[in-house]
Formats: structure tokens, C-alpha cells, sequence
């Protein structure tokens, strides 16, 4: 929680193709280099006395940079362990976190970078987005491989804090991770627009929204002021600003995101909502039926007099239940 | 015929928990049309009752919502529902944490 910038940046690991890791010689003969295959199982055929270097408690530097538990050959990844020898995480990613439709290796949540480890690594097993702030001042935290506060949405890597762009007229936000290559993008959904600025159609907010966008260069030029907590913060919403009144009024850098996962506003699910936004204590009032069902279609049923539609809409909007 | 509004509170409770279970409540307040306060409070009680239901939750458990009371029968104001009529209201002292 009281990470610094600086702090985040060192936990980046080394690139993940092939690392070859320095150890430390004990005093029987053991080998000075150690490579590793790419989900983090040594090479039998680059040394000798394999088991008793992997295994050697306090040592670190395995494939990914992560600490190996000595009694269970567990690598540490902030948020869960991971086992080389299954290439596999030995717990599920949380539900609806950063599940992609279009990315069928994404749907298995023990899967390791989905499941393309010569390719990507995953730093911390999570990461966790905190919007709650961002309609007030414009920033979002990220907190790495952990969600210690209430309100933060898991996803499934480091991301890349640069990378994160707000769509306004959406309500989402999106997301790359770190290091180079990303393993897909993710988006985050139905975050408020800045009550200041109720959305940027509309003739009305038209002025509104250029005022963004000339607020859009001081923002970002004050990186200093934003690292308030968690370590990092943003302040992405006047840049996607200026980005929608660049490209139109269809906000071309949020639809993009969409595309690549439909989620946020009318099209998200209830249970993407609630796991984001709700107390969990109301799944126990929720409406089974409409847990998969999205916004608007729990909207269309309401308003048909569907009275569980009804109920389910009602749970999701009273700002009661709020995270 | 004149419109009144009801306040009708509903609690909700879930079958085979017994006590083991904090049930919700939920205020709803909805338009009557009736010749008499009587005439609209019965007329709350009977469209309150209809709006009784159950479904299932994540966990299988089947939730049923129960029309408890019917608290408040107020007559709306104004002859013709248009734009800005006031259907509602309360009033509290501001020091008064409790509001509606």
C-alpha cells in the first residue's frame, strides 16, 4: 500500500524469454547458470543438482524474478502462487476480471499469461484499478498485485500506467500492460463521468468539453502532483477528452476498447457490475436470472413489468449497496 | 377521482434460513387513483400485494418479497400529472440525520 513509484518500477522483471539467472555457488559443485524453460521450469539439460538450486530457500531469480516457496516449489506472485511444473496458478483469478470474449486463453482463470509465457510474464498475478476517485479529481490508483481497499477492480497483469485512456462518453476505462508486450488490453466499465462535465454531447457540454481539453496539457504535465497514493495515479480524463473532440464525436479511442471487450454502460453485465461497483451482500437478493444479463437488457424486462427485472435494476442502482 | 401516491414498504425474506438472515426492506411509493383516502388505501394494499414476487438467488435460495404495511397515502396536489408535479415530499430539521 505505501509502495512508491520508484518502488513499483523495480518490481518489473527481467524480459522474460529464456532468462538466464546467476546463482550463487554453495560449496559442492553446482552449476553457475540455470536456464529456464518459459514457465519457469529449469533446463535438466543446462546442469546438474537441479532439485537442490530450484528448491533452496532464500534464493529468488527464478524464471520470472519471483520467490520459489522451498518446501512447495511454489513461485510468490503477489496475488497468488504459481506452479512451473503446470504452468498454472494454483487459484482462479477472480470471476469477470479481465475475461475476454475474443481471447479464449483468457477465459481459463489458472492460465499463466495466457498461456503464452515465451511472450508475456505477469509481474504481480494482479493488479487493482481504483476509479472511485476519478470523477472528482480526475485520477485513477493502481495498486500492484493486490486489492487492499474496497472499490478496486482486479485485472489480470502490471499495467501499463501510460497506457490508460478514459472515454468519457463511455464511462470506461482502458488499459495495456507493462513491459513491452501486452497480452491483450482491458477495459473498465461504467466509471462516471466528472460531474463538472455531464458528457461531452450535446451542445450544452460542447463548451464544457473544451474546456478539457484545454485543461488537458497542464494534466498531464503534472505527473509529480498525481502520485498522491497507491503509488501511481493518472489523470487520463482530460487527455481521452481532447482525443473524442479530436476524432469526432464517437470517441474513437474508447471504441476501439470496446470493441476488444463489449463491457461498460448499457452493455455490461450485472455481475461485472456488482463485483465492481456493489456490496457483494446483495448477490443474496439478486436475481439469479440476470446475473449474466446486461444493463439494458434487465432494462427492456423491467420496463415489460418483469418485477425480478425490476428488482434486479433496482439492486444495481441504489447507491445504498455502493462499494 | 383524484391521485394519491402510497407508501408501501416491502421486506424481503428467504426461504429455509430462519433467523439466520438480515432481510432487506424496501421503501416503493407509488400513483393511486381514488375517489377517497379510504378507497386509495385499499386499493395500495390490493396493487401492493400484486406486486409480491420470488425468484431464485445466485446460491439457488428461493427469495420472497412481502408487502409489510402500507405506511403513508398522501394526496398528490395537483389535478393533472405533467411535468414538475410534485408527488412527494418530507421535511426534517437539518440537524435531523434521519431523512427520506
Amino acid at each position: 500500500m505505501n509502495m512508491t513509484a520508484a518502488k513499483i518500477e523495480s518490481l518489473f522483471p527481467p524480459p522474460p524469454h529464456h532468462v538466464l539467472t546467476q546463482n550463487s555457488p554453495p560449496a559442492h559443485q553446482l552449476p553457475t547458470a540455470i536456464l529456464y524453460q518459459g514457465f519457469g521450469v529449469a533446463n535438466s539439460n543446462t546442469t546438474t543438482s537441479i532439485a537442490a538450486c530450484l528448491y533452496d530457500s532464500g534464493r529468488r531469480s527464478r524464471s520470472t524474478s519471483k520467490e520459489r516457496d522451498a518446501e512447495t516449489g511454489l513461485d510468490f506472485f503477489g496475488a497468488r502462487y504459481f506452479s512451473s511444473a503446470q504452468g498454472r496458478f494454483t487459484s482462479p483469478d477472480q470471476p469477470f476480471n479481465d475475461q475476454n470474449p475474443s481471447d479464449p486463453q483468457s477465459w481459463n482463470l489458472f492460465s499463466y499469461v495466457r498461456n503464452n509465457p515465451l511472450k508475456f510474464t505477469d509481474p504481480s498475478g494482479q493488479d487493482c484499478v481504483y476509479t472511485g476517485n476519478l470523477s472528482s479529481d480526475g485520477t485513477v490508483g493502481v495498486e500492484r498485485g493486490n486489492c487492499s481497499q474496497s472499490g478496486g477492480t482486479f485485472v489480470d497483469g502490471t499495467i501499463d500506467t501510460k497506457s490508460l485512456t478514459y472515454n468519457q462518453r463511455a464511462g470506461t476505462l482502458s488499459y495495456g500492460y507493462a513491459n513491452g508486450d501486452t497480452i491483450g488490453a482491458g477495459v473498465i466499465g461504467g466509471i462516471p463521468a466528472p460531474s463538472e462535465y455531464p458528457g461531452i454531447d450535446g451542445e450544452a457540454n460542447r463548451a464544457a468539453a473544451q474546456q478539457i481539453v484545454n485543461q488537458a496539457g497542464p494534466v498531464v504535465n503534472g505527473v509529480g502532483e498525481a502520485l498522491k497514493f497507491f503509488g501511481y495515479l493518472v489523470a487520463p480524463p482530460a487527455m481521452a477528452a481532447a482525443d473524442c473532440i479530436a476524432a469526432g464525436k464517437q470517441c474513437s479511442a474508447g471504441t476501439t476498447a470496446m470493441a476488444m471487450f463489449p463491457g461498460g454502460g448499457e452493455g455490461e453485465t450485472a455481475a461485472k457490475i456488482i463485483s465492481r461497483t456493489r456490496a457483494g451482500s446483495i448477490l443474496r437478493e439478486f436475481p439469479s436470472q440476470y446475473l449474466n444479463s446486461t444493463l439494458a437488457e434487465i432494462r427492456k424486462d423491467a420496463k415489460e413489468g418483469i418485477q425480478a427485472a425490476r428488482k434486479a435494476l433496482k439492486l444495481l442502482q441504489d447507491n445504498r449497496f455502493k462499494k | 377521482m383524484n391521485w394519491y401516491v402510497a407508501e408501501a414498504v416491502f421486506q424481503s425474506s428467504i426461504e429455509g434460513v430462519g433467523t439466520n438472515y438480515d432481510p432487506l426492506v424496501e421503501r416503493s411509493w407509488f400513483l393511486v387513483s381514488a375517489g377517497s383516502e379510504n378507497a386509495a388505501r385499499e386499493k395500495a394494499v390490493l396493487l401492493g400485494r400484486s406486486k409480491e414476487h420470488s425468484y431464485s438467488n445466485s446460491e439457488g435460495e428461493n427469495v420472497v418479497w412481502q408487502l409489510k404495511t402500507i405506511e403513508n397515502i398522501r394526496e398528490v396536489m395537483d389535478e393533472v400529472l405533467v411535468d414538475g408535479t410534485e408527488v412527494w415530499s418530507t421535511m426534517a430539521r437539518s440537524s435531523d440525520s434521519v431523512s427520506q
